[in-house]
């Protein structure tokens, strides 16, 4: 079930409610059940290949443990955990990439004009199998390094991969987080007033960034897109930062209700967010998007393969490495490789760039310590990440390239004086609506850029006829103004194929 | 802590109980409010218990050819027009299961145009518009789900999904509730349609033989007539009028009409006995479907006197528990009024029609006309003006003057009932030349609403407004430059 949907605002108080009546000693089954209930919801099949994912990593956990136990020697270790990640990896690989490889193969044998596999597999594609498999390897590969107890427990275990809150969508959790939390959830405190108000909070915060600000945005966004080849550059300008708008508003949104939710529950999950827009380069940008994503690449990934330890090109390779299969862990095709590519190049070229950038800025005499600077960065950061949001937007390579040139060759500045911006799929009254909407937002991120306050917090800090007032407002925006019901189906959170 | 815990329960309670509260007075606001089904019910459920006698339900076939205000003045009776856009048979029955919770009729009138229908589900207005009218209850859970395909109950169960995108549409009527606005106090449900279009009468008699009817619509016609005899109310059922039928459809009617008699219920067919009533359809009809104001006077007294010779229906003339009817009859005789003026070619017929407390005239001359010219002298007579050689604006009520502007003032007046009106003569810089044409110095607007209606430029103007309707009933411009030809 989806987070806006009318199944989840009568799932969550249920699965409440339950929760705080029950023995302590019931409190992780009760949520383990309510977590596979929530994902079968989608399709009972894909229970099965999370169980697998966990009873693999969870035997495997326990053999490891065992040769330390009898210090039966690393080799032992290392093929118990190699095997381990080898099977998730290639349950991963199947159920996901399967396709995307037959259209690589196909791709080199049709230069001998040779179609090798005519017809696409039709394929399972579970909802959140690229979150969970990587959280569970996260486990197996922390208590290979013994920077984690291995779980006994298989029911703990088992909530730790499926725990609803972030199974679909993330954050991706760690072992020594979450895992060690579940581990006495029958020692936490629950019933803690303040807690379980701020996760409502922010679960009502999630749902306004979705279904006011990313569902309305995408519906310009979709009309663009979808007809690109009808579009002048100007609007494909527009619609690209419209996808930054919706995609940011999208997935946050997910997150933050993840995180409100699981509040709920006693557990403080990580941050995924935080105003990435604000970043200053693009190095700043990945420690601010998708930060759950772009910790486990550095740990699991980045430093094992030497990280920037390792000499200039190493380190311009390694990077390359993670940021490429970071794209391609977003999507089965080329654009997300580009995708991925593209931010890689960015660093990298940043990074080689250093000392001459550093020589202009000093010949230049550029101020370096003011607003004005910090606010260019932040532009030009911003214009890097929308140029490349294009590549994952777009359906393929060509349709990515046809909008680049589009862009650059056939621009319709027009539209920016007379009301063409009205026509793009929103009128004037949805753009008001979006607009105003935009502004709360970009009030609520400066706070947490200024004050690094998230706005829960913020809120309940004030005054009850504040906190009251803009809890009101939430709601209110939603029920009246929240892309629901007749004319449209609630939008398909967009990282669901993950 | 036991205080803190009471503090908590009762900031809880508190905080639900005002967005329960909000969000209902919202919903309220973007709920659709068409008169047609869902504000027809609403007015219902306001009627004091027990006081209806005649049901009518149906389609807009219904509620558009029966006149409640003709039935109170004629006949003394109290009835209702209970209908839906385009109602299917098993709405009807729906529509009176709920009624009959609330009122107990003395006759129901089914009008059967729903019969002829063919469909399992009507379109989406049609769904909405005769389902979410109801108060919540056990008929309502029924209602819908028998006109609502399966895959969309969760959408009129949960009815915000259907209307919650209507903050595009908010109108006056949304905020205020139709409350003390035009006609929505004393409504009855009878909605007149005052277009006139030229039709042909359908030879209906030719087709002699029965079509059987869609197997839903028979369930629930057959239902009704049981319902009917089960509470022991009679129940006729009619068919107005109208051109648009073909030899299924009439064939339909007479199945309905044979299935009527099984149960003994008489079966009225406007169209096979039109000449008994007297229609013609070039001058009665509004369009393909339905009566206009010509057609369902005339329609009425048919049924009027049918009901008088065959039924026993109280006379409830003078019971002051029945002077909404009264109110309402009033109402509508002053629409009709209206209509008689809007349709009048003859001056000195509307200044006639008009002269009453409760019409205003606003007159203004304009340009180089004057009250002497000796096209309009005898209308400013009629009309009560009595300046000599004057342009300017005239506010008359009953022949008499209230308020007048003209020669060489600049006056502005402000009057608001429901409507804004604005009567302003003021002075604009026009050439040297021009004045010795007689041309006006002054410029004189009728506003009405940011309207200006006093359209010809040079000439006479008579705008009218009526206060018991609240509604501006026309504008008469006569043209000087056109010898003061009558033209709207």
């Amino acid at each position: 079930m989806q987070f806006n949907s009318i199944n989840f605002m009568i799932f969550l108080p249920i699965v409440m409610i339950v929760y705080f009546l029950i023995p302590r000693k019931l409190r992780s089954i009760w949520l383990l059940i309510a977590s596979y209930f929530f994902y079968m919801s989608w399709n009972p099949k894909y229970a099965m290949l999370i169980i697998i994912s966990t009873l693999a990593t969870y035997w495997s956990a326990i053999f490891i443990r065992k040769c330390d136990e009898l210090s039966l020697g690393d080799k032992k270790k290392k093929i118990i955990l190699i095997s381990c990640i080898i099977l998730n990896l290639l349950i991963l690989v199947i159920f996901k990439y399967t396709n995307f490889l037959i259209d690589i193969l196909n791709g080199f044998t049709n230069i001998f004009h040779i179609t090798l596999i005519e017809r696409k597999v039709d394929i399972l594609l579970p909802v959140g199998i690229s979150f969970y498999t990587f959280q569970a390897l996260g486990y197996i590969i922390d208590v290979y390094k013994k920077n984690v107890r291995c779980e006994k427990n298989f029911i703990k275990y088992a909530l730790f991969v499926s725990f609803f809150p972030q199974l679909v969508a993330g954050p991706i959790e760690r072992s020594k987080n979450l895992l060690n939390k579940i581990r006495d959830i029958e020692f936490i405190n629950i019933y803690n007033y303040e807690k379980v108000k701020s996760g409502f909070i922010l679960i009502l915060w999630g749902l306004f960034m979705k279904m006011v600000i990313a569902d309305r945005v995408a519906i310009l966004v979709d009309n663009i897109y979808n007809n690109f080849n009808m579009s002048g550059g100007t609007e494909l300008i527009i619609a690209t930062l419209g996808f930054a708008l919706q995609i940011y508003c999208d997935f946050n949104s997910y997150s933050t209700i993840a995180i409100g939710s699981a509040r709920i529950f006693g557990f403080d999950l990580m941050e995924n967010f935080n105003t990435p827009y604000f970043a200053l380069s693009i190095r700043d940008f990945w420690r601010r998007w998708h930060i759950s994503l772009s910790s486990w690449f550095k740990d699991y990934l980045y430093i094992p393969l030497g990280g920037s330890k390792v000499g200039i090109i190493r380190k311009y390779i390694n990077i390359m490495i993670v940021f490429i299969l970071s794209g391609l862990w977003h999507g089965a095709d080329m654009t997300f490789v580009i995708w991925g590519g593209l931010h890689g190049a960015y660093q990298v070229v940043a990074d080689a760039l250093k000392e001459k950038r550093e020589y202009v800025i000093n010949k230049l005499k550029i101020n370096t310590s003011c607003f004005s600077w910090k606010l260019i960065r932040i532009m030009l950061t911003f214009t890097l990440v929308t140029f490349a949001w294009i590549f994952f937007r777009a359906e393929n390579m060509d349709e990515a390239t046809s909008i680049i040139f589009r862009i650059i060759l056939k621009p319709n500045p027009w539209i920016l004086f007379n009301d063409g911006i009205y026509g793009l799929g929103l009128d004037n009254i949805e753009m008001n609506i979006l607009l105003f909407s935009i502004f709360i937002l970009l009030i609520v991120d400066i706070i947490k850029y200024k004050k690094h306050e998230n706005i829960d917090s913020f809120i309940m800090r004030q005054n009850m006829y504040f906190e009251w007032g803009f809890i009101i407002f939430l709601i209110l925006m939603i029920f009246i103004y929240g892309e629901y019901g007749l004319n449209f189906d609630p939008k398909q959170f967009i990282y669901f194929q993950f | 802590m036991k205080n803190i815990i009471k503090k908590r329960i009762i900031k809880i309670v508190v905080f639900i109980l005002i967005i329960f509260n909000l969000l209902s007075y919202v919903n309220k606001i973007l709920k659709p409010k068409y008169p047609d089904g869902i504000y027809s019910l609403n007015k219902f459920y306001e009627q004091k218990k027990n006081t209806i006698d005649v049901l009518v339900l149906g389609s807009s076939h219904a509620f558009e050819s029966i006149n409640t205000g003709m039935l109170w003045d004629e006949y003394g009776i109290a009835s209702y027009d209970l209908g839906g856009a385009m109602q299917p048979i098993w709405n009807t029955y729906y529509y009176l299961k709920e009624a009959l919770k609330y009122q107990k009729p003395k006759l129901i009138i089914l009008e059967g145009f729903g019969l002829s229908f063919n469909l399992e589900y009507g379109d989406e207005q049609v769904m909405l518009k005769n389902t979410i009218g109801f108060k919540n209850s056990k008929e309502k859970n029924e209602n819908i789900k028998i006109s609502v395909p399966e895959n969309r109950w969760e959408d009129y169960f949960i009815e915000n999904l259907l209307y919650h995108t209507r903050y595009k549409e908010l109108d006056r009527d949304d905020f205020y509730f139709n409350k003390n606005y035009r006609y929505y106090d004393n409504w009855k449900g009878f909605g007149y349609n005052f277009k006139t279009e030229k039709f042909e009468r359908p030879p209906v008699e030719i087709v002699k033989d029965d079509k059987e009817l869609n197997k839903k619509n028979e369930k629930y016609y057959r239902a009704i007539l049981r319902l009917a005899k089960d509470k022991n109310i009679p129940i006729i059922v009619i068919l107005a009028p109208y051109s648009y039928i073909d030899e299924d459809i009439q064939g339909r009617y007479n199945k309905s009409s044979t299935i009527a008699k099984e149960y003994d219920v008489p079966f009225i067919d406007g169209n096979k006995i039109s000449k008994n009533i007297g229609i013609d359809y070039a001058t009665d009809m509004a369009d393909a479907l339905h009566l206009n104001h010509r057609g369902n006077e005339k329609f009425t007294k048919y049924i009027g006197d049918y009901i008088k010779e065959n039924y026993n229906i109280p006379y409830r003339k003078g019971d002051t528990d029945y002077i909404s009817w009264e109110r309402n009859a009033r109402y509508i005789e002053r629409e009709f009024n209206n209509q008689k003026i809007r349709e009048s070619e003859d001056i000195n017929e509307i200044i006639n029609l008009t002269k009453d407390d409760y019409y205003d005239l606003y007159v203004s001359i304009d340009g180089n006309a004057n009250t002497d010219d000796k096209e309009i002298k005898n209308i400013c007579k009629i009309l009560g003006i009595k300046e000599n050689n004057a342009k300017g604006i005239w506010y008359i009520r009953n022949a008499k003057t209230i308020w007048y502007s003209g020669k060489n003032a600049s006056k502005k007046g402000y009057f608001n009932i429901v409507d804004d009106i604005t009567l302003d003569r003021h002075k604009i810089d026009r050439g040297k030349a021009e004045i010795e044409d007689g041309y006006d110095y002054y410029e004189n607007d009728v506003i009405i609403n940011k309207n200006k209606e006093n359209k010809a430029k040079n000439g006479l103007n008579i705008v009218i407004y009526d206060n018991i309707t609240e509604t501006l009933v026309g504008s008469i411009a006569l043209d000087k430059a056109e010898k003061y030809d009558f033209s709207r």
